[in-house]
């Protein structure tokens, strides 16, 4: 994950300078928008819900920007965000349909709806595997394995220590080698 | 699970009930999970001590080169064009969120005339109250003994002989005695309709704000009641 800090306390100079704010901003959006969205599709799953919840996410960042301290870097602070948001998104979900999306069929059948999907490819296989986990062990798995995220800084992002995020990981990856061997 | 003899013999010093109930477990560990337990937390010790932290990639291969190998074979896809929108679609939603706070309140009943209000609110409430309370006494003093058995009023005949004859000759020759004194003092409308004097003359102007329908209907009824 190579993430350009000095170019992100830059921006955040310029964001705080109200000429040159808003440009400030697009510039963050511009950067981070593909690795926010594709961590925020990878737990909503639904483009519809990804781009709801990505934009909240920028609109909280934009409130919260002025306080952001910098002793915690920028795109530690905005996965953070984005993680609450879907979490918290999917939380009214379950509410609202009163289905848990832990539930195995119901994350299946969230995938199933997706245009292209298809049972008999094995990038779908992973996906269906992928939401056999746990919210926070799906978290962990898809930070390390698409966006192999430091633990260091997952652990920053997650307010989980170091030691169990990896063993997060390493029960994660089994299961989902097990579920595509098995399936 | 056999119980220890001594706990046992407390046990049943304490509740027999209880002591005849056996102890085994209701609650099942997943299969195989004692005999995995220690390999795992071995694991996880030796993660902890891990002081280099392999990069991802290669973290990935080693764990499983099955699911390494999968790795850039996306499966969700995106709508074109979607991120080249995107920034600017977020501009836009934020330059309308701060017009919509921007946009000024007019807030009725604000500063002056919203304590002038406020005094006006307060002594409606209170007239409410006080014309309340008034009804109440006048409603309780409604349901007072008649006054023949109020021991505070005299009846009136008791108290003639206390007024003096001039005042009282004075009361009588101000108030009529007789129908004749109204005949004589009242105006001929007035008199018309008090004693009915309606002829066929002052009938068609009693009646010609009436309109036809009306009229028609009445006659009906009046018939039909004559013929029954």
């Amino acid at each position: 994950m190579a993430i350009n800090h000095a170019d992100d306390i830059s921006l955040l100079q310029e964001f705080r300078n109200p000429a040159t704010k808003e440009k400030a901003f697009t510039g963050i959006i511009k950067k981070y928008q593909e690795k926010l969205y594709w961590h925020v599709r990878r737990i909503v799953i639904h483009h519809e819900d990804a781009n709801d919840v990505l934009q909240n996410v920028f609109v909280k960042v934009w409130k919260g920007l002025d306080n952001f301290r910098e002793d915690s870097q920028l795109y530690t602070w905005l996965y953070r965000v984005a993680t609450n948001e879907s979490l918290t998104y999917i939380e009214q979900q379950k509410r609202k349909s009163s289905l848990s999306i832990d539930n195995e069929g119901s994350m299946v059948n969230q995938l199933a709806a997706d245009k292209d999907f298809d049972a008999s490819k094995i990038e779908w296989k992973l996906q269906m595997a992928i939401q056999q986990l746990p919210d926070k062990q799906r978290i962990v798995f898809n930070l390390r394995y698409y966006d192999e995220m430091p633990y260091e800084e997952m652990s920053r992002v997650l307010d989980t220590s170091e030691g169990a995020l990896k063993a997060s990981y390493h029960h994660a990856v089994k299961k989902i080698e097990d579920f595509i061997l098995n399936h | 699970m056999k119980r220890n003899s001594d706990i046992e013999k407390e046990l049943r010093e304490i509740s027999p009930v209880v002591a005849e109930l056996g102890n085994d477990h209701v609650f099942q560990a997943p299969p195989g999970y004692f005999e995995d337990l220690p390999q795992k937390v071995l694991t996880l010790i030796k993660l902890n001590e891990e002081h280099t932290e392999l990069p991802a990639n290669e973290e990935i291969k080693q764990l499983s080169p099955l699911i390494a190998a999968l790795k850039n074979k996306s499966a969700l896809s995106v709508p074109p064009g979607y991120f080249n929108a995107f920034p600017q679609h977020i501009t836009d939603k934020l330059k309308l969120a701060e017009r919509e706070e921007e946009t000024p309140v007019i807030r009725m009943n604000t500063g002056k005339k919203r304590k002038w209000m406020n005094y006006v609110a307060a002594a409606a409430v209170t007239g409410v109250i006080a014309i309340s309370a008034l009804f109440l006494l006048n409603t309780s003093s409604r349901e007072a003994p008649p006054l023949a058995q109020n021991e505070d009023i005299q009846p009136v005949s008791s108290r003639l002989p206390e007024i003096a004859d001039i005042d009282l000759a004075g009361y009588l020759s101000a108030v009529p005695e007789t129908p004749e004194w109204l005949l004589e003092n009242a105006d001929a409308e007035f008199e018309q309709i008090a004693f009915l004097k309606i002829d066929d003359s002052n009938l068609s102007d009693l009646l010609k704000d009436i309109p036809d329908e009306i009229l028609r209907n009445y006659e009906q009824d009046i018939s039909v009641e004559v013929a029954l």
